[in-house]
């Protein structure tokens, strides 16, 4: 009962800490690791019990036989089970594990995480790469095998947690290989690149306006190919931005005009438009409309408490918007 | 990773391991099991081609009941290692057919194992012993196999040659600390004495002994026991091994047959028993026999106990107080010159040693060798002189001495004493008794073993069931039981020399068409045969009795007082050195490979360069290398343009077509020391120039 009282006064939590400090001085995170006695872990694995039982049968009937033989024998097994040791520890120690190129992707979405794997010193087999995400064991881990001198790369699916710099919690390296009678395994961290966007929520675009001085020309809004066709009567709902205000100035009543496609218009994704969030919300609902607006070929620009960026279209521009999203007030 | 599927690359080697398990335990058990054997491996393997489905459910419970009905009626209702094996290989054999994931894959190759010990306790001779490593091989390189990734249309070829290696690498490599263990381990008593024993039947001599009997055995080179004089040796007509003294006469079916009475079935255990001083006439020897499943020992004539377990009984036998179902070593003492009862017989045991005939119907069968023996007493006045008197019958009336007499039916006594004369040691020993006790002389029959064979090598006799022999005893007033073998009037070679040289060529081993015993006539392969039956005898005498008293008495030689404690120590502290010697041998690699005294020099020179940023960079060819060293060190500007030229040249030129290895050699060796020499200049001016800034 004692013991049971005692044990309130050790906190898991701080066990589990002490034991990620104890990780992160012996196996710090890195762009590259190289694997040696500092950072592998090698204990029996459940078929290792299960080897060590028949030993013991063997021994038994060794003794109760009397015979030399199967003395010899169990001897002999014994010692290859010690001889494993080493066997399974050389299966890990001396590999290169290396990161590769940066990754993107939105939170909550599963993502490969690509990472290079390398050795000059020999062949390695039965290598499972697996993270630990909560709710599953590692059974979705991914089996590789490193050819001498040749660079493996392996790609593990990884479900983004928030937006954000891409942080992976310690990856799991394990093997039995070869006789599956010692779990051999290590903790890594590797300091993958790589970028984390809100998760996008759609809803139609709020209009915005924003200040006078940023109303863009007219000339600004015939971006890309899109031509302009011609003129047609207002008619309620036509955005402002394309009344043409020259023939209003000269008296010609109200027309709008029109583009070969309606939809390319300009818009300003505004972050004080969507009042009453909080800023998760706001920055997955601008993410949205990033995704929205470059879809459907509208040019876009940002405008964040913090920053603004000027309307714009294209690839590079959608990352640089999502970019800023994923690294709002993020650390 | 119990859930991982079974890697196919893995079934080769399994099914291969498997069948070396199951090779020699086939002789051990029910022929069936190779029916099932064949049908298994045949499923599996189509159904690794894909041509079978997997069993289904029903199919599977209709497999294991037919398997295990089979198990129940070879076993006949007795439970004896036999059957224990069959049910364990059987359900392992079994297990192939539903390979499933990789927790399958260990469950057979563990099971396999096993059955490797197993078949260990059949058969422990030196070719099983080297053909299971070799197995044991085998299915660590198919545990290497369950744990290889081979990825689809990959080269199978590779995984199976590193699973080959590592199988190898790793036997090599624990092989030091089995044999520390083996020779350190201490051996204990066994657990528990109710173990499952052979429930074959071994050819040998029997309780129960026809005339013609023991010439089946004749046909037979199976090692019966090995006998080691401990320091002189008997003369080899005193050899007569004794196991079995028949004394009850009966007639079945109209012939002879002779057993023990049940009168001496007491014995007198070591300690108590009694021990001659050993002295002149008087021989320790240690015999080690194999495991036949009977209680009786071997031993010579003046019989004595001399350890634990053993008895000895009133009609000079040994006894054991357990089967001796394992090959077993013990030590007897013999006086063969000694008198055995010579002061007189019980009345219970003179009446049971001239008993012939229970009922009047049978008093007329052989009549004749009553007759015999009626014209013997009246002739003779004395008991000796009868017994000479039927020993020289044997001599006058031209018996022969063969394997395959006639078959005798009905008086076979008669018949043989007066029409066939053609009989076998049973015949000579069973009509001899049978003559004695119609005089009413005291007599009765001993099976043994006569003869064997010494090994010049290592001086042991090996004796083996074609020596199986049969003789008689004959109480005498004044001298006891006289030992008389009937058969040495007839055939005294084969006292002498041997059965072998008793017969006629065609009619010994007339049954094997292959032995090497039969072929003893080449001298070359005789002796080839002496040596490997000397090997045997070696490797019995120190690995396969490696016991208990053995073990201590090497121990207390190496270590002396306290060997126990200390032999813990050396254990425990060899384990480790050699622990960590393979550790050693297996991580370390070769960080930079062999260099060349040139390459060193390089080396050297960069190492020296490298102090003052002047390194070769990499992929920087010799003239560029060249040329910015000139710029850096103008003074040696000339001694480096040609040093670099020559390495140019020795590089790159096919030197093999102008110069001589050695010439190449030297070269090599000038041109590393001025490398070195240069590398010290440069470094020396560079250090002088900034000493100078």
């Amino acid at each position: 009962m004692r013991n049971h009282k005692n044990k309130n006064y050790w906190q898991p939590a701080s066990l589990k800490e002490r034991w990620q400090r104890w990780l992160d001085r012996c196996i710090p995170a890195s762009e590259q690791i190289e694997l040696s006695q500092k950072s592998i872990f090698i204990v029996p694995s459940q078929v290792g019990f299960v080897f060590s039982l028949l030993l013991l049968l063997l021994l038994v009937t060794a003794i109760n036989y009397q015979n030399s033989l199967i003395y010899g024998l169990t001897f002999w097994l014994f010692s290859v089970a010690m001889s494993a040791m080493i066997f399974s520890y050389r299966n890990l120690s001396g590999l290169v594990i290396k990161t590769s190129h940066a990754v993107k992707g939105f939170a909550g979405e599963n993502i490969e995480i690509p990472l290079r794997i390398v050795s000059k010193k020999r062949d390695y087999q039965g290598l499972e790469i697996a993270w630990p995400q909560k709710g599953k064991d590692f059974d979705e881990g991914r089996q590789v095998a490193v050819i001498k001198n040749e660079e493996t790369e392996v790609a593990i699916s990884f479900l983004l947690p928030v937006r954000g710099y891409l942080r992976t919690p310690r990856l799991r390296l394990r093997s039995y290989y070869p006789f599956g009678l010692y779990r051999c395994w290590t903790w890594l961290r590797l300091k993958t690149p790589g970028i984390i966007y809100p998760t996008p929520i759609f809803i139609p675009f709020i209009a915005s306006l924003g200040s006078g001085d940023d109303m863009p020309s007219d000339a600004n809004l015939l971006v890309g190919n899109d031509e302009f066709i011609g003129l047609r009567n207002y008619q309620s709902g036509d955005s402002l931005k394309h009344i043409a205000w020259k023939y209003l100035a000269k008296g010609k009543g109200l027309l709008s005009k029109e583009y070969d496609n309606q939809q390319l218009s300009m818009q300003w994704l505004d972050w004080y438009s969507l009042q009453g969030m909080s800023i998760e919300e706001r920055l997955s609902h601008l993410c949205g409309w990033v995704l929205q607006a470059e879809k459907e070929g509208r040019a876009y620009g940002l405008r964040l408490p913090t920053l603004k960026i000027e309307p714009g279209y294209g690839d590079k521009h959608r990352e640089q918007c999502l970019t800023q999203l994923a690294i709002y007030n993020a650390k | 990773m119990q859930n991982n599927n079974f890697p196919r690359s893995a079934l080769v080697w399994l099914l291969v391991a498997i069948s070396g398990v199951y090779f020699p335990l086939q002789s051990q058990l029910p022929l069936w099991t190779a029916l099932v054997f064949i049908t298994v491996l045949g499923w599996r393997w189509l159904m690794h081609l894909g041509r079978v489905p997997m069993l289904n459910t029903l199919g599977k419970i209709g497999v294991v009941t037919a398997a295990i009905a089979a198990v129940v009626i070879s076993a006949k209702g007795k439970f004896h290692l036999e059957s224990a094996a069959t049910f364990i290989l059987v359900a392992c054999l079994l297990k192939v057919l539903e390979i499933k994931n990789q927790r399958d894959g260990y469950i057979i190759i563990f099971i396999s194992f096993f059955l490797l010990a197993v078949n260990f306790l059949f058969d422990q001779g030196i070719l099983t012993t080297l053909y299971s490593i070799f197995v044991v091989w085998l299915l660590l390189a198919a545990l290497v196999g369950l744990h290889q990734i081979v990825s689809h249309g990959e080269n199978m070829s590779r995984h199976a040659r590193s699973a080959a290696k590592i199988s190898s690498q790793v036997l090599l490599l624990s092989l030091p600390i089995m044999l520390v263990l083996f020779v350190l381990f201490p051996r204990l008593g066994p657990l528990w004495s109710l173990n499952l024993q052979s429930g074959k039947a071994k050819t040998g001599l029997s309780e129960q002994m026809s005339p013609g009997d023991i010439a089946k055995l004749s046909n037979s080179d199976e090692l019966v026991f090995r006998v080691k004089f401990l320091a002189d040796t008997p003369p080899a007509d005193q050899w007569y091994w004794r196991a079995l003294v028949l004394d009850e006469y009966q007639q079945v079916e109209g012939r002879a047959l002779w057993q023990p009475s049940g009168l001496f079935k007491q014995a007198d255990w070591f300690p108590q028993s009694w021990q001659p001083e050993l002295g002149v006439g008087i021989y320790d020897y240690q015999i080690t026999q194999e495991g036949n499943n009977k209680k009786w020992l071997f031993g010579l004539r003046g019989i004595a106990a001399m350890e634990k377990d053993i008895g000895m009984t009133k009609d000079d036998r040994l006894i054991s107080k357990k089967k001796i179902s394992q090959r077993k070593n013990y030590l007897v003492r013999s006086a063969p010159n000694m008198k055995i009862a010579p002061q007189g017989l019980s009345d219970l045991v003179r009446q049971q040693s001239v008993q012939l005939q229970q009922s009047v119907q049978l008093k007329k069968s052989n009549q004749k060798s009553h007759q015999l023996a009626q014209q013997i007493l009246l002739e003779n006045d004395s008991d000796r002189g009868r017994m000479e008197a039927m020993l020289q019958y044997y001599r006058q009336q031209e018996f022969s001495y063969t394997l395959q007499p006639e078959q005798m039916q009905n008086n076979d006594i008669d018949q043989f004493l007066f029409s066939n004369r053609a009989g076998f040691c049973a015949h000579f020993a069973s009509s001899f008794v049978f003559v004695m006790r119609a005089m009413n002389i005291p007599a009765r029959i001993v099976a043994g073993y006569q003869g064997g064979e010494l090994n010049p090598e290592s001086g042991h006799i090996t004796v083996r069931q074609y020596d199986a022999h049969a003789w008689a005893e004959v109480w005498l007033e004044g001298e006891g039981w006289v030992s008389v073998d009937p058969t040495a009037q007839v055939a005294p070679d084969r006292i002498t020399s041997g059965l072998r040289s008793a017969l006629k060529e065609d009619e010994f081993m007339s049954d094997s068409q292959f032995s090497l015993v039969k072929l003893s006539h080449l001298p070359w392969l005789n002796s080839l045969r002496l040596s490997l039956d000397n090997l045997n005898y070696q490797w019995h005498q120190s690995v396969l009795n490696f016991n208990k008293q053995k073990q201590s008495s090497q121990l207390k030689k190496w270590f002396g007082q306290g060997y126990l404690e200390k032999s813990l120590y050396w254990l425990i502290g060899l384990f480790i050195v050699i622990f960590f010697a393979s550790a050693g041998l297996l991580l370390w690699t070769r960080s930079n490979p062999k260099l060349s005294p040139l390459q060193k020099s390089l080396a050297y020179l960069d190492k020296r360069l490298a102090i003052v940023e002047l390194q070769r960079k990499e992929s920087e060819g010799f003239s560029d290398y060249s040329l910015r060293l000139q710029q850096a060190f103008p003074q040696h500007n000339k001694s480096i343009q040609r040093l670099f030229e020559a390495l140019q040249n020795q590089y790159f030129t096919e030197q093999g077509a102008k110069q001589s290895l050695k010439q190449r050699f030297n070269d090599e060796k000038r041109l590393s020391q001025q490398l070195k020499k240069l590398a010290q200049n440069l470094t020396i001016a560079k250090s002088k120039s900034s000493l100078r800034q």
